[in-house]
């Protein structure tokens, strides 16, 4: 097997790589838990990975990115091939959504609010959307300048697309043409837009938005799939009489961020929403939004930085759990909320894993947001120095007004927006990593609607004494207990796919594409797509001309070279971070049959 | 290696820095302020002119010229925006004057009474005029995204730049509440799609297809019809103006109407 990825990689990634998997078995050793009640780990999930389609940003629900389908193989996967490329003629900045698949066609949208249909078979394009923008759109002096499109939502025969002023769309699946479109909000005042996938739940079609490093206010909205109409709005941060304002300085409550930027779940059975929300604002400076008579544990600023789970017919919340309270490190828990059934303390419980931007994975019973543990997995540490039992954060280094403060990891996050992938056949997480730090300055800010409010400024760093600043790791979400570890030398920051077939895929900017095997982490087979990778990579199948469908696995490429990615780049002179826009179908190659 | 490349390459940054902070002019320091609060802000520049999110500003050979062009106008198509808006002209002034400072121009020729104009840098008007008082609280109201939420007036009316333009611009002001009260918002008509009729204000209607916002709730929904066969049409009332203002009270929509009548020519 070792031979097979030699021949389709350099020496030198051979080396890094070889070596890594040699130091995995001991750097799995060396990280600590910080907190873990008694578990035990056990598999029996109801909820099902993908198949032929992958129809939802996540995947699943559930928000897995596990496909079910396995022709495709720790035996075979040296054996993968390039079916078909597609290049975008959206260069804008990159590529960093989720291609959808549903019976054979592929759709994904780019940075500049496009939206491709492709042959899922042959590459070939269908149709092509071009989203009409505002004119002024972007409220000057405000993040709503960051311009990328996470992915979009596909529910019967529409196409569901967050845009870059703040709209939501809805296209014909069929002839790629608008069918309705409503503003969310305006993002000339609020200085907000929507950058990620929204989500379909039954009929509606729920979404939240950017902007919460300005000042301004977060929300959730859900719509009428059919019609577009609105339907119910959930405000991240409570209003006026609202049970949670009083955890909040007199009427900064108004400028409190908190925004869901990032692609919730669902639980059916339950009929509940998970998402998790962004920071609090200003990021770095609390000074101004905290009661001086608050405890500093849990619940200030809410519900900033926390997971909440709402009902999802009404958007009421029905509990919350917060992760950073009185957060001053930008460490959003906006990112993807991991569903799973799996057994505890001897008993079967439906639980969520939940990784924010610092990088503490917290497992909590998804039921009732009853706090289970949590893990660390970032190996350079020193915003906290310990978790408690009940997750408290304990030896908070935070930033100074006016004096540069190094911390551990930066405010880019031990994970950026790129999404971990859960494997029920293993029981594992697999999760891409981040080492880097920043000195961050802390400044107090007056905020202004809408108007950047950072409350201050950071600049990375690299943590001294690492040859490697990244690594995709296999940790069990019960145990808390990381069973492997690959390092990688500049940054992992694509989403990880894992498969039935015991494999586990990602890329990494420099353009490579790579298959490791889900138990031990070895690397399987790799291949220099041309371009770096940010966007997430999917599984799906349709027939070619034989009769039984085939599997391909498809992985957008193209470096993000703006915000989080630029911030990357700038720390490597050496650094060649592929620019590019497509989409590269890998299958197994079958001469004679095609 | 690489640890020593970055220290290298910082060094020249450290001593504008320290230059900077020694500086006794009251531009520079206000500068230095001023860019702290809207440049050196999370994802933006770092810190002491410093590469972040957005590239290093220090020790880039950058002139007065360009210096003033893209703090003024900022860069077309990505994340940097022009602050001739946001920024008060002294703060203008000031961070410009900073942002010099740290490419090793320590006296640059603004000229401080027309910095721009005498660049040759076309400055727009803003958008807004300045206001206080009641036409300012009325403003507050017309865009209150707190209170009114998806209610506000701003929801469907664009005003001095901001605002959704689902309605026509607002050229006529009522003189008085009543007179609001009986607006009548022209092209509404009913529609009905299949089984749901709806308030619908018409935007294009041809042989081929309809466009229209559906106003049954807030926000309105821009829908595209591009097959006629399952659309009705008849005159509507269910629609009305008056009906949305209920979201403000009496003394609220005396301020909107102040507010109006101050900006509206």
């Amino acid at each position: 097997m070792k031979s097979s990825i030699k021949s389709n990689i350099s020496d030198k990634k051979f080396c890094y790589l070889f070596k890594s998997y040699i130091l995995t078995f001991f750097s799995s050793l060396l990280i600590s838990m910080v907190s873990f009640s008694s578990v035990s780990f056990a598999q029996g999930n109801s909820i099902a990975g993908t198949d032929a389609n992958w129809s939802s940003y996540g995947g699943n629900l559930a928000s897995w990115r596990y496909s079910e389908l396995d022709e495709i193989n720790k035996n075979n996967v040296d054996k993968l091939v390039p079916a078909w490329i597609f290049h975008t003629d959206d260069y804008r900045d990159g590529l960093t959504s989720t291609p959808l698949v549903i019976d054979g066609v592929m759709y994904f949208s780019t940075p500049s609010n496009w939206v491709y249909a492709l042959d899922a078979v042959s590459g070939k394009e269908l149709w092509k959307y071009t989203y009409q923008k505002r004119p002024d759109f972007i409220k000057p002096g405000s993040s709503g300048a960051f311009i990328q499109s996470r992915g979009i939502a596909i529910h019967n025969n529409l196409i569901f697309m967050g845009t870059v002023d703040h709209a939501l769309v809805a296209i014909d699946k069929e002839s790629g043409q608008e069918v309705w479109k409503v503003f969310v909000d305006d993002s000339r005042q609020c200085g907000c837009n929507i950058l990620s996938a929204p989500l379909v739940v039954k009929d509606m079609v729920i979404v939240g938005q950017n902007g919460g490093d300005g000042a301004f206010r977060g929300y959730l909205t859900a719509f009428d799939t059919n019609t577009g109409r609105f339907r119910w709005r959930f405000h991240t941060i409570p209003g006026v009489n609202e049970p949670g304002v009083e955890s909040w300085l007199g009427d900064s409550w108004k400028y409190g961020g908190g925004a869901p930027w990032m692609t919730g779940s669902y639980d059916e059975e339950l009929n509940l929403l998970y998402w998790g929300t962004g920071n609090a604002a200003g990021d770095f400076y609390s000074g101004n939004r905290v009661p001086q008579d608050r405890p500093d544990e849990f619940g200030i600023n809410l519900y900033t930085a926390s997971i909440v789970a709402l009902n999802a017919d009404t958007g009421d919340l029905v509990w919350h759990y917060q992760e950073v309270p009185r957060d001053v490190w930008d460490f959003d828990s906006a990112y993807e909320v991991v569903l799973m059934d799996r057994e505890v303390n001897g008993a079967k419980r439906k639980i969520l894993a939940h990784m924010n931007k610092s990088g503490l994975v917290f497992v909590l019973d998804r039921v009732n947001g009853e706090f289970l543990g949590t893990f660390s997995v970032p190996e350079v540490r020193t915003w906290i120095t310990d978790v408690g039992p009940q997750g408290q954060l304990l030896g908070r280094k935070e930033p100074i007004p006016g004096e540069p403060v190094n911390i551990c990891p930066t405010a880019i996050g031990a994970k950026s927006f790129n999404q971990m992938a859960y494997s029920p056949q293993t029981g594992l997480l697999y999760t891409p990593t981040l080492e880097f730090c920043a000195d961050i300055t802390a400044v107090e800010q007056e905020p202004e609607e809408g108007i950047f409010y950072a409350s201050g400024g950071f600049v990375n760093q690299l943590p001294e004494g690492r040859r490697s600043f990244a690594h995709l790791d296999a940790w069990d979400p019960v145990t808390g207990e990381r069973k492997w570890s690959i390092p990688s030398q500049y940054a992992l920051m694509a989403s990880i796919l894992t498969t039935k077939g015991g494999l586990v895929f990602t890329g990494d900017p420099e353009g490579w594409f790579l298959a490791f095997d889900d138990s031990d982490g070895s690397l399987l087979w790799s291949f220099q797509t041309g371009a770096g990778h940010r966007g997430s990579s999917i599984s799906y199948s349709a027939n070619r001309a034989t009769e039984t469908p085939n599997q391909y696995i498809a992985t957008p490429v193209g470096w993000q070279d703006s915000i989080t990615g630029g911030m990357i780049e700038a720390l490597f002179d050496d650094a060649n971070f592929r620019k590019g826009s497509a989409i590269v179908a890998f299958a197994l190659a079958s001469p004679g049959k095609d | 290696m690489k640890k020593l490349k970055w220290l290298i390459l910082t060094l020249p940054v450290f001593t504008l820095c320290a230059q900077a902070a020694n500086y006794e002019s009251p531009d520079l320091r206000r500068g230095e302020e001023v860019y702290k609060a809207s440049c050196a802000t999370s994802y933006c520049h770092g810190v002491g002119g410093m590469t972040a999110g957005a590239p290093r500003l220090a020790a880039r050979d950058f002139d007065v010229a360009y210096i003033a062009q893209v703090i003024s106008n900022g860069v077309p198509d990505t994340t940097m925006a022009g602050f001739v808006n946001t920024l008060e002209s002294n703060d203008l002034l000031a961070v410009m004057t900073y942002v010099a400072s740290l490419n090793g121009i320590m006296n640059p020729d603004f000229s401080p009474t027309d910095p721009l104009a005498s660049l040759g840098i076309s400055v727009p008007n803003p958008k807004q005029k300045i206001l206080s008082g009641t036409p300012l609280e009325g403003r507050e109201l017309f865009f209150d995204a707190y209170e009114k939420g998806i209610k506000r007036c701003s929801t469907c009316h664009e005003i001095e730049g901001m605002g959704i333009p689902v309605a026509a611009p607002i050229q006529n002001v009522p003189t008085s509440i009543n007179d609001l009260r009986k607006l009548i918002t022209p092209q509404v008509v009913e529609i009905s799609v299949l089984n749901d009729t709806m308030p619908a204000l018409i935007l294009k209607r041809t042989a081929e297809g309809i466009q229209f916002y559906d106003l049954t709730v807030a926000p309105p929904v821009l829908r595209t019809i591009s097959e006629l066969t399952n659309v009705t049409f008849k005159e509507g009332k269910s629609w009305q103006h008056v009906n949305v203002m209920q979201a403000y009270s009496e003394n609220e929509l005396e301020k909107l109407l102040i507010y109006l009548q101050s900006v509206v020519e």
